[in-house]
Formats: structure tokens, sequence, C-alpha cells
């Protein structure tokens, strides 16, 4: 709720009265002391902010800008290596699809192996903590 | 010991390695031991590995004879470094490197109801 507030805003009673000023069409004195006196539960609304805010204050590019961004650099790569005139040489771009296992956790490809080849479900792994080699 | 798993195997998927013309292993011990405590031991081997239309003829791997902990998978394949390898080899995707047209791989965390990866590599054109 007070994520918009962040760079200024240290606690939620600031993040309160910051809430209240936007929402009032005058905004309120900033009294800290007023909101430490209420008890129960306080509520305000909260608002989805609108497309073209999306871009996040300090610049950095939004989670849509970004999603843009990869598909068109995905395009570039298919058309720079895809040739589809000749159907029997190998395709520019292979995408090997993999599966993911307990939410992410792990990821799955299916590799040949063998002659004849086999195949088998091996996780993929990028990362390794400890080595110890005989 | 009628079967050798590529890397370790916990479950019925297993590499048949007495079926494969082109196996070939050598009595070199290895073991791989991981953060999490899990851990394999076996032999350093060769044969071919493929994903998708890339193949490494003469891959090396560990073949695991013993696993310590639950894998549930029947292998693993690396996508780490030479310096990460256990078993001395070439990791397999800096062995198909050659077959790239330009050394590029990518991984797209692909948004979907069952989440997956993509994996898409640039080969010859």
């Amino acid at each position: 709720m007070i994520l918009p507030f962040g760079h200024n805003s240290a606690s939620l009673t600031v993040g309160f009265l910051l809430a209240a000023q936007l929402v009032s069409a005058t905004p309120m004195p900033a009294r800290k002391d007023s909101v430490q006196k209420r008890s129960g539960p306080v509520s305000f609304p909260i608002y989805r902010r609108s497309q073209n805010l999306e871009r996040r204050e300090n610049g950095s590019p939004s989670p849509k800008e970004l999603r843009v961004k990869r598909d068109a650099a995905i395009d570039r790569i298919v058309r720079r290596y895809y040739s589809p005139r000749s159907n029997k040489r190998k395709r520019g771009v292979e995408t090997i699809p993999v599966s993911s296992f307990q939410e992410d956790n792990l990821y799955y490809a299916t590799i040949k192996i063998g002659t004849p080849p086999q195949a088998l479900d091996v996780q993929v792994r990028a990362i390794r903590d400890v080595t110890q080699v005989n | 010991m009628s079967e050798v798993q590529p890397i370790f195997d916990n479950s019925q998927a297993a590499f048949l390695f007495n079926r494969s013309s082109t196996f070939s292993a050598t009595t070199r011990p290895a073991s791989v031991t991981y953060g999490d405590g899990t851990a394999i031991d076996g032999i350093i081997a060769t044969d071919v590995v493929s994903l998708g239309t890339f193949s490494s003829p003469q891959q090396t791997f560990i073949a695991a004879e013993s696993e310590t902990g639950i894998f549930d998978v029947a292998g693993l394949i690396g996508l780490g470094w030479t310096s990460l390898a256990s078993s001395g080899g070439t990791p397999w995707w800096l062995n198909v490197l050659s077959q790239f047209e330009s050394p590029e791989i990518s991984f797209s965390l692909a948004e979907s109801v069952h989440p997956s990866l993509l994996f898409a590599f640039v080969g010859p054109g």
C-alpha cells in the first residue's frame, strides 16, 4: 500500500497520511499525533496505477516494458538465424522445452544418450555449492 | 551391475549402458556432493549425448553407481563452466558450441498455467 511512497515514508503512519492526502481534495495536515490516537482497524482505498504511469519513478522499466523488450529480442534472434527457405537445413534457432517441478524449484529437460539413443529426463542445473573429486 | 545411470537416478528411468554401442567407461571414480547434502558416487564415462538436435558425440559424464539423498531424476545436466565439472570433462553445452552459428544461448521463463523454461540455442542456419 505504501509502495509508491516508499522513498519518502519510513513507517506505516506516514504512509497512511500520504495516502489520505492522495484521496482527499484538499491535503490534510500531516499531524502524526492525531493518527496515533486512532484505535481499531483503519482502511483507505488503494488504486491500481494506470498503464501510462507503469514506468517507475526511479526510471527502471516496468514489468510490461521488460516483457516487450524480451519479446523483441527473441524476434530479432529468430529473424536473424531462422531460414524458412530450406527445410533440409537445421533451424537457426532451436528451442528446447523444459518443464518445472515444485513451483519452478527444479527444471527438467529430456536428453538422448547412447546408440541407439535412449531418452532420459534430467535436471538442468547451473550451479553447485560443494565439489569433491576423487 | 546391469545399469549405469548417467549422473544419478532414483526412478525407473535409467541409462542402460550395455545397450549402447558407443558407451565407454573408465575406471576412474568420481563423486559430487551438493550444497543440500545430496551426493553421488560413480565412474567417469563417455557416450553420445543429445539435446534437441545438438549432439556431443563423446560427452564425458559421471555414471552414478550410488547416491545419497533423493534426486528423483534420471540424471543431471550442468550448465556451468568446466571448472565446475567433477568429471574433468568439458560440459555438454561447451562441446556443442561449435555447432552454433552464433555462440548464444537464452533461457526464457515462460508464463503459462504450467510454468516452463524454454531453453533456446542458436544453431547453424
